[in-house]
């Protein structure tokens, strides 16, 4: 009797199937379930801000800092393909700040935000906002392990944005509507707005703000249960 | 967007299980991507003639199968394909998340992985 079980390996020059079942999103889904656990130990509530260019995420994100600088510490990732201009601009309200420059991505990935987290105290933190790249297609296939994800838009981009970037909308807690100040100018039906955004996304919370005017900040901040 | 940042992981993912296996090429690469990702086949095949390049993957034939979306809802418990907007003005149709059924927002449980399915190697 051999002592060794007898191997079959291929010839050379044969044909082989390799089932790999392997998602390629997975390593993405896995950093940010760990940076959520990072998180909840040492809980702090993040938000994942999206949202087009020009929408103004980082216009909002000032104004919810000054809302809630007094009940919260505060703290910002800014990502960007370059340039520290947002961060510059929340570090002057008072909250941390660490600016993540892509490079050439077109969205922050839960690995980035990974070695952000590395960078600073998490003891000090109560709430952090990340903002993500201006980029309505891109940062929603890729989640960061924050509890929530916020969608804006303005009416400056016109009545069509759920329309032609239907996605996103669905990965989307809190949906924003910015701007509504300039509705009318922009002739854009904010209701009408609205409506579409719900179709997309029943499940999501819809906010109507004015950063100009700060209507509607509470309840963005409500939304998010920081207030 | 990030069809060739998913390419070169699709692509390095390759190497290395044809380098563990010793393989003189890659013949095919089996991708499934599901409707709801935001990746657009046409882009990842070109990123992928691209990126094989010079690599054992070079000349091999990328399949990509589409994946369709399906849902369930908690309501009712409808298990399927989520409804499509007729919209004219989507010109995609883009899936609608409530239950066709109840009308209750459903959750997805496919179509939104890019998955790489099976790999054929020349030993």
């Amino acid at each position: 009797m051999p002592d060794e079980v007898e191997v079959i390996v291929p010839d050379k020059g044969e044909v082989f199937d390799i089932e790999l079942e392997e998602d390629l999103l997975e390593a993405n889904r896995r950093i940010a379930e760990e940076n959520k656990q990072l998180l909840e130990k040492h809980r702090i509530r993040a938000v994942d801000v999206m949202g087009s260019v020009g929408s103004g995420k980082t216009t909002l994100i000032e104004k919810l800092i000054e809302l809630l600088k007094d009940k919260y510490r505060i703290a910002v990732f800014g990502g960007d393909v370059t340039t520290t201009i947002d961060a510059e601009r929340i570090k002057k309200r008072g909250a941390k700040t660490l600016q993540i420059n892509t490079g050439k991505e077109c969205h922050l990935d839960a690995n980035l935000v990974r070695k952000a987290l590395s960078k600073i105290d998490l003891n000090e933190i109560d709430v952090l906002f990340i903002e993500n790249v201006g980029n309505l297609i891109c940062p929603a296939e890729f989640p960061l392990g924050t509890d929530s994800r916020v969608v804006v838009i303005s009416v400056t981009e016109g009545p069509y944005t759920p329309l032609k970037h239907p996605y996103i909308f669905m990965e989307a807690d809190v949906v924003v509507i910015n701007k509504i100040d300039l509705a009318d100018a922009m002739n854009v039906n904010v209701d009408e707005l609205e409506a579409k955004i719900k179709k997309i996304s029943p499940s999501a919370a819809v906010v109507k703000t004015s950063c100009k005017t700060d209507y509607g900040i509470d309840m963005v901040a409500k939304a998010l249960g920081l207030l | 967007m990030h069809e060739f940042y998913m390419v070169s992981q699709l692509v390095e993912k390759v190497v290395e299980e044809a380098k563990k296996r010793d393989a003189k090429r890659v013949i095919e690469v089996e991708l499934e991507v599901g409707q709801l990702s935001f990746l657009n086949p046409e882009q990842m095949r070109f990123a992928y003639g691209v990126l094989s390049k010079g690599t054992i993957l070079e000349n091999s034939h990328l399949i990509i199968t589409t994946i369709e979306a399906h849902v369930r809802c908690k309501a009712c418990g409808f298990d399927g394909r989520p409804n499509y907007a007729d919209d004219a003005s989507y010109h995609v149709s883009a899936p609608l998340f409530l239950c066709p059924n109840c009308g209750s927002p459903v959750e997805v449980l496919e179509g939104k992985g890019c998955i790489v399915k099976r790999v054929r190697l020349e030993l």
